[in-house]
């Protein structure tokens, strides 16, 4: 895969070149976090580790008032994640010639969405898994980090 | 004299009002970059710089930061903020 710049302002927006290899990847990994979200509200699926790490107990210690808190957010939270990744798919499947060009509220949910594409695969896959590069993961992991990392810094 | 029910009910108020606050505790995690929170804590509560560089510094070094303190309600509200930021965010009642 062949890496392209930073995420870099221009002409008053913040832009950045995709290849086609990495809108693929970006539009996998969205959508099976989506998939994941999806099943937010289904019990069985209360312990599954992205959703546990995604959508935490706000009260530790405390279950009768996480419960409350997760009754009255969780399903906006979970919306809103989605549609975090919906939005940056959508983006990139409409970015000519693969320049994503983003206003400053577009940065900011792609900003999150990257973050939390990134917790996903550190969850799934594992901490120690991702850190290490010399894995496929840990390649798109440490892709995803510097390519979150460059768009934070223009914030 | 004052009507017991009456007097209940002012205490009852009291504890509402003056009851302990609620602290919104921000966690160390290993995967949020610091820059990352740092630009939550700035953007979101509009700290000064120093000050989210500070507290951002805190949950990394220290594990933990306490963040803000308000109502229940105030404080519930940040934590959703910032679950919705991906950040580990929990609350907890002073001394309780």
């Amino acid at each position: 895969m062949r890496i392209l710049g930073e995420f870099q302002r221009r002409h008053g927006a913040i832009e950045r070149r995709f290849t086609g290899a990495e809108r693929k990847m970006i539009g996998n990994l969205s959508n099976g976090l989506a998939e994941t979200l999806a099943a937010a509200d289904d019990p069985a699926a209360y312990e599954d580790v992205v959703l546990r790490r995604l959508l935490p107990d706000a009260v530790p210690g405390d279950p009768d008032a996480s419960a409350e808190f997760s009754a009255a957010t969780r399903e906006r939270l979970a919306a809103a994640k989605s549609e975090g990744v919906h939005r940056i798919v959508q983006d990139l499947d409409s970015a000519p010639g693969g320049v994503v060009r983003l206003d400053d509220e577009g940065a900011i949910v792609w900003v999150k969405a990257l973050g939390d594409l990134r917790i996903a695969l550190a969850e799934r896959v594992g901490i120690d898994n991702v850190q290490k590069a010399t894995s496929p993961q840990g390649l798109v992991y440490a892709w995803l980090t510097w390519l979150q990392g460059s768009l934070v810094d223009l914030l | 004299m004052l009507d017991p029910d009456l007097l209940e009910e002012r205490r009852l108020d009291e504890r509402l009002l003056l009851g302990k606050p609620w602290t919104l505790l921000v966690w160390d995690d290993p995967v949020n970059l610091m820059n990352y929170v740092t630009w939550v804590f700035t953007s979101y509560f509009g700290f000064p710089r120093p000050k989210a560089e500070r507290l951002m510094l805190q949950v990394h070094t220290e594990g933990k930061a306490a963040v803000h303190s308000g109502t229940r309600e105030e404080i519930e509200r940040h934590v959703e903020a910032m679950h919705g930021y991906g950040l580990q965010a929990t609350m907890e009642q002073a001394d309780a």
